[in-house]
Order: structure tokens, then C-alpha cells, then sequence
């Protein structure tokens, strides 16, 4: 081992595979001096899984179910970018109305993902009060998905060249009545984070990205349009439903954490608008067309837009019952260099923040859990199931 | 042995028991006030309402194994949390908490409800309190451990920089009340001014009370100034290799503080066991409510605000409190010399 006098002792804090902070597996070292960040870098790949080498010995209709697991959180935008590649290689186009409660879904979903990150972010930066007060609002979106899906997470809405489910009248009241129990709560959330001088004290100025920085580290989602990047998919180049309800893209310039936490709660009355309108307006016609097991050879590109940013999927059809090779880039992956260019100057403080800033995927599991005795079964439904898990813990 | 011995020593083990009981109703409380401000159950398991709960972790944590990492000091990493615990029950032993009391008539002389009488008290509660910094640091030297290291670090110079504007706002308290002695402090509040305002030192001193509150929030490193222990960043600070009864000292040594710390700002600012409608032999209960009313304030600060930044606490605590507190005690002197005491 060498020990020379010149060379500096490097403190390093070693954050991760299992830390507190981390609600998933990734590895930080972060070199500091005292308390200021000198260095970070970032390992990934503990929850490698081979899905995407697994989808090739899958059939074409398989293959989205296995996608749709890459993402607890964003499971939807995974099978929406998957169909849409795989209808381009079929050539069909999924009805309008299939398309409208695609993005009906998209937004749903977008909505308890960007609350569930503001919830992460807060706690964080040991805020747990808007943790919890975040999380409970996100039930109500997760009632709905189940209620409209029939799962929390993994809804499956999507089948290759369409939906497969309509969206009711009973069901669209409910989400109206959820999206007007959610609007001014989102408005109190947005007043705490511009107005609260503690959490401003950790977030304004802090993590601060400019826009060329966001454009040479190719940041994307919320967490480029934080630094001024005009990038969102769904304006762009919109897919699915979004031709017909176009949305606007929010921007920020600051490019600090504040900015991000403006971005993502602002991004979220912009899909309450579109949810509301896509019930107003949703198209008549079928729910899908037929898609032959089969797909002639060749390749297809889709993006769509997660809440984290653009998601991009290849697909390479050789003309048999499955896909050749399915290549997913997911946008937190993008993003990660933005975090540990950022991070030096930083306090070692401000690191968990900046880590959630760029809202890292990650998993959620389900809470359902069935006990069957022999001979004893009954059905419950929904409604009484859910009364069931909220009376257990009273 | 006369009578008065044996009840003297009987106090100390009331003292001592209640404190331990004390810090139990405070992780009771703070875990359903924290439940009721976030909008969940808090524990409603272990006996009525939860109410077993605190009693149920420390039977957990005493069954609980308690390791010692590789590399780690010994000795130090033994006492470490004895020293911290010790020093918080030490603390509380100068604390009155009532009048004089014969015990309905039973003694010849009166019994000071205070396990020792000394005429040095703030003194000597303030000497203590800098001690459980020792504690502090020991624990995460001896670990071997980075985030102990840097959460023993932060606590370090939180605690000495905390200390500094602590005293001061105590000093100006001394200056009102003309004592070291706390009992003679607390005397020093009875009665009123125009039989409505009660002679209570926050009156006089409200910027003192709320720099000895906040300097007292650093000093027992509770949020939103518990770096030390920051999870985000240092996983549990001082004691992340401790497990079992040697995190269960630190555990409880940071609840007996709170208590301490409410129970002085009681006495010094809050007129102790002084009040209205109750007499001076039942003062313990208007002493009881009013810490306890601290207690209920320290654990809504802790729910109710996002951590600060390390650098943030320093410079709060340099640049302006420090200076307020010397500010508040010049004006204070000038006024104790122009009016008299």
C-alpha cells in the first residue's frame, strides 16, 4: 500500500447500496472537505434484471407485461411506448378513443407520481409533515387507477392496438370529484414551496443547473425544463391522444431545486386541465383494433413522455411471434449526470436533496394481500376491501 | 435516621423514576402528536390507545443484542452512553419542581421538593448540560465510523456554538432575579402586577425565553436543528453503530434533556410552580402542566418545520442569535441599574 506524504486524504462518505436516504438500491461515493462536496460519482446496476433480454423469448403481447414492470411508479408510460412501436410495426392505429383514455391514464398517473416525488423530496430535506400530507393525496389518485384498472401500480390499461377498458360515466364523476378534491390541496402544496422560508432556505439556489448545462448533460423531463430546455414529448412530437388534447409545456429558467419543485407542481394542474377535458370530450368508437400475432419485419422508434422525463423505446421486429430486440432508455438515467455535476460546492447536506431533485425511479410494491381458508372463501369487493385496509390500522 | 433523611432519599428515587416515566410519556406523546399533525393512527397496539408502547420498545431494545463494531474503541464505546445518560439525570437533580412542603404536616421542618438545594443551581444544571456534549463526541469517535464521526463532529460544534447564546439568555434571567439559586429565582416570580399579569420573568424577558428556547432546541439536538442525527444524509449521526441498551441510553438521555431543558425555562421564565387557583403546597401540578406544555411546543416544532442546513444552524446561531442574546443582556443590566432590581 503506498502512503505519500503529497497526495491528500480523501474523506469519502460512502452513501448507499442500503441507506436510509436511498428507497433503492444505487451506490454514491461523495468526497467531501468538512461539510463541502468535492466529488461525487454514482454506481448503478444493483437491480439489473435482464428485461429487456427477457422480452425476446416473450410473444409480442407478453413482452408489454414484462415492460410495464421495468416502473413501479410510471408502469403506464412503459406499455404506451411499447404498443405505440409495436403498432407503428403493425401498421394500425389504435381508435381515438383508445387513445384518449391512454393519455387519460398518462395523466392520472403523472399526477400520483409527481405528488409521491414532492413527498420524497420533502422528507428528504426532514420536512416528514408534507411527506405524509402528499402521500395521503396520492391514495386518491391510486383509488381511482385501481378503480379504473383494477391494480394500484401495473394498471395493464394498454393491449397492442388499442385499450382494454371504457371509462364509464360513474367513473368519470369520480374522477372529477378526486381531480377537484386534489386542485386546491396542489395549490397549498405550490404556496408552501414558494412561500415557506425554512424549505426555501434549502432549495433556492441550491443544486442550480443552467440551461446550457441541462443541454450538454442531456438532462430531460421536469428536471430540464427546471433549467429553461423547452423539451417535453407530449408538444414535441405528440403521440396518442395527445394530437387531439394538446397540453402546455411548463418552464422554468432558475434551474435550482425550487424551480423543480415549481415545474413538477405545476405540470400537475396542467394534467388536471387535460383530465378534466378528456372526460368532457372523450372521442365515441371502438376500444381497439386487432393486431396479428405475427408483426412484419422491421424496426420502429416511440418516445413518449414520462413524468420523469422523455422515455424512448427500439423495437426490432424480424417478422416472427416475438420481438428481436427491445432496447428501453428510461429518463432517469439521463439524468443522473446532472446530479454529480451539480453536486460539488454543495453542502454533504444537500446531497439527499439534489439526489431526489432529479426524481430517481423508484419501485413501489403492492400492499395487497389475500388470506383464503379452505372452504371458507368469499368475495370481497372493492369498496369493502379498501374500508378493510383503512379500519386495520385504526 | 430522622424522618427528613428518609424522605430526601425518598425523592431521589421519585425523581429519578419519574424522570424515566417522563421521558416515556414524552415518546408516547410525541409519537401520537406527531401522528394526529400528519394525519395517521400513531401506536393504538400495545395496551389502550397505545398507551404501552414506550414501555414495549424498551423491552424490545433490552432483548435486543448489542454489538460493537470492528475497529471500535472499547472502552469508550461502552461509556459513551452511560456518560450521556448520566449527565441528563445529573442535570435534572438542582431542578425544583415545588414549594416547600411539609407533607400535610408530617415533618418538623419542611422538605424542598428538589433533590439538592444547590445555591450555585443554573450554574451547575449549565456545567452539566455542556457535559452530555462528551458523550456525544466519544460515541462517534469511538465507533469507527464515518457518519458517526461527522454527526459527533456537527454535534460538537452545534453544542459550543449553542451554548454560548444559552448562557447569555441566562445570564439576564440572573440579573432579574438577583440568584444563582434557582428555588430563590422562582420565588422571585410569585404574586402579580396589578393582580392580573403574573410576575413572571417571560413578561420581562420575552426575547431571552425565545433565545433560551431555540438555543435549547440546539442543545438537545431535537429538529429542525438535529443534524447530528440527520437520516437523510449521516444515517443516525452519533449512534448508527450503537444497538440494544446503549442506543436505548442515548434514546432516553435525549428525552430527559427535553425535560430538563423545559423544566429550567419553567423555573426561570415560566414563574415555576407559581399560579393561580392552586396553593402553594399543590405547585407541582402547575409545574407539571407548564413543562408539559413545553414539551407539547418542542415536539410540534419538530413536525411542523423542514430540517435546516448545517451551515444554515451556524450561521443563525453566530450572526443572530448570539448578538441578540448579548443585545438583550445590555439592555437588560442597563435596566436592572436605572429601575433596581
Amino acid at each position: 500500500m503506498q502512503t505519500e506524504q503529497s497526495a491528500p486524504r480523501k474523506f469519502v462518505v460512502p452513501i448507499g447500496p442500503q441507506h436510509p436516504a436511498l428507497k433503492e438500491p444505487g451506490h454514491f461515493e461523495i468526497t467531501v472537505d468538512g461539510e463541502i462536496v468535492t466529488a461525487a460519482t454514482a454506481r448503478l446496476g444493483y437491480v439489473h434484471r435482464g428485461i429487456e433480454k427477457g422480452v425476446e423469448s416473450q410473444n409480442w403481447a407478453q413482452a408489454m407485461y414484462m415492460l410495464e414492470r421495468i416502473c413501479g411508479i410510471c408502469s403506464h408510460v412503459h406499455a404506451t411506448a411499447y404498443a405505440l412501436g409495436v403498432e407503428q410495426l403493425a401498421g394500425v392505429q389504435a381508435p381515438p378513443r383508445a387513445q384518449a383514455i391512454r393519455v387519460l391514464v398518462a395523466e392520472l398517473e403523472r399526477v400520483h407520481s409527481h405528488l409521491l416525488w414532492l413527498g420524497v423530496a420533502a422528507h428528504e430535506g426532514g420536512f416528514d409533515t408534507l411527506f405524509m400530507y402528499s402521500w395521503r393525496d396520492r391514495e386518491i389518485v391510486m383509488d381511482i387507477l385501481e378503480g379504473l384498472t383494477g391494480n394500484r401500480v401495473n394498471y395493464s390499461c394498454n393491449i397492442l392496438g388499442g385499450v382494454k377498458f371504457d371509462v364509464d360515466q360513474a367513473q368519470a364523476d369520480q374522477i372529477r370529484r378526486a381531480i377537484d378534491q386534489l386542485e386546491p390541496r396542489t395549490r397549498h402544496y405550490l404556496k408552501i414551496v414558494t412561500t415557506e422560508e425554512s424549505l426555501i432556505g434549502r432549495t433556492r439556489e441550491v443544486g442550480k443547473m443552467t440551461h446550457e448545462e441541462a443541454l450538454r448533460l442531456g438532462a430531460v423531463g421536469p428536471t430540464a425544463r427546471a433549467s429553461g430546455v423547452a423539451r417535453d414529448i407530449r408538444v414535441d412530437s405528440p403521440y396518442a391522444g395527445y394530437t387531439d388534447f394538446p397540453v402546455r409545456m411548463v418552464t422554468h429558467t432558475a434551474g435550482d431545486l425550487e424551480a423543480k419543485f415549481i415545474v413538477r407542481l405545476e405540470e400537475l394542474f396542467e394534467s388536471y386541465r387535460l383530465i378534466r377535458e378528456i372526460l368532457d370530450h372523450l372521442p365515441p368508437g371502438d376500444l381497439a383494433v386487432k393486431v396479428k400475432p405475427r408483426l412484419p419485419a422491421g424496426e420502429a422508434i416511440s418516445r413518449v413522455e414520462a413524468p420523469r422525463g422523455e422515455l424512448f423505446y427500439y423495437l426490432r421486429s424480424t417478422g416472427s411471434m416475438n420481438p428481436d430486440r427491445c432496447k428501453v432508455r428510461t429518463p432517469s438515467l439521463c439524468n443522473w449526470a446532472s446530479v454529480l455535476v451539480t453536486a460539488p460546492g454543495h453542502k454533504l447536506a444537500d446531497m439527499p436533496m439534489l439526489i431526489a431533485g432529479i426524481d430517481p425511479c423508484f419501485s413501489c410494491n403492492d400492499r395487497l394481500v389475500t388470506i383464503r381458508r379452505r372452504g371458507n372463501e368469499e368475495v370481497w369487493t372493492w369498496a369493502r376491501l379498501r374500508q378493510y385496509g383503512i379500519e386495520y390500522y385504526r | 435516621m430522622s424522618l427528613t433523611v428518609i424522605v430526601q432519599i425518598a425523592l431521589v428515587f421519585v425523581v429519578f423514576t419519574a424522570l424515566l416515566l417522563s421521558a416515556a410519556a414524552a415518546v408516547y406523546a410525541e409519537r401520537k402528536v406527531a401522528a394526529s399533525i400528519q394525519q395517521r393512527e400513531g401506536p393504538n397496539r400495545v395496551g389502550p390507545g397505545g398507551l404501552l408502547q414506550p414501555f414495549a420498545d424498551v423491552i424490545k431494545l433490552m432483548f435486543k443484542e448489542s454489538l460493537r463494531p470492528a475497529g471500535a474503541d472499547r472502552f469508550l464505546f461502552v461509556a459513551a452512553p452511560v456518560i450521556s445518560a448520566a449527565a441528563a439525570f445529573a442535570a435534572f437533580a438542582v431542578v425544583p419542581f415545588g414549594a416547600s412542603t411539609t407533607l400535610f404536616g408530617l415533618l418538623d421542618e419542611p422538605v424542598r421538593l428538589q433533590v439538592a438545594d444547590v445555591n450555585v443551581a443554573v450554574l451547575v444544571v449549565f456545567a452539566i448540560a455542556s457535559m452530555s456534549v462528551y458523550g456525544i463526541v466519544l460515541a462517534g469517535w469511538s465507533s469507527n465510523s464515518k457518519y458517526s464521526l461527522l454527526g459527533a463532529l456537527r454535534s460538537a460544534s452545534q453544542m459550543i456554538s449553542y451554548e454560548l447564546s444559552y448562557g447569555l439568555s441566562l445570564a439576564s434571567v440572573l440579573l432579574l432575579g438577583n440568584s444563582l439559586s434557582l428555588t430563590e429565582i422562582v420565588n422571585a416570580q410569585a404574586g402579580t402586577w396589578f393582580g392580573i399579569i403574573p410576575k413572571w420573568f417571560v413578561v420581562l424577558q420575552p426575547v431571552g425565553f425565545l433565545v433560551y428556547g431555540i438555543s435549547g432546541i440546539a442543545e438537545t439536538n431535537r429538529a429542525p436543528f438535529d443534524f447530528p442525527e440527520a437520516e437523510q444524509e449521516l444515517v443516525a449521526g452519533y449512534h448508527t453503530e450503537y444497538s440494544g441498551m446503549p442506543f436505548g441510553m442515548f434514546f432516553l438521555a435525549e428525552y430527559i434533556n427535553m425535560v430538563t431543558v423545559s423544566a429550567v425555562a419553567t423555573n426561570l421564565f415560566l414563574g415555576g410552580w407559581h399560579g393561580p387557583l392552586l396553593p402553594e403546597s399543590l405547585g407541582w401540578i402547575w409545574f407539571l402542566l407548564k413543562v408539559a406544555a413545553l414539551m407539547f411546543v418542542y415536539i410540534w416544532i419538530r413536525w411542523t418545520l423542514p430540517r435546516y442546513r448545517y451551515d444554515q444552524l451556524m450561521q443563525f446561531g453566530w450572526k443572530v442569535l448570539l448578538p441578540v442574546a448579548v443585545l438583550n443582556l445590555l439592555v437588560t443590566a442597563a435596566g436592572v441599574v436605572y429601575f433596581g432590581a
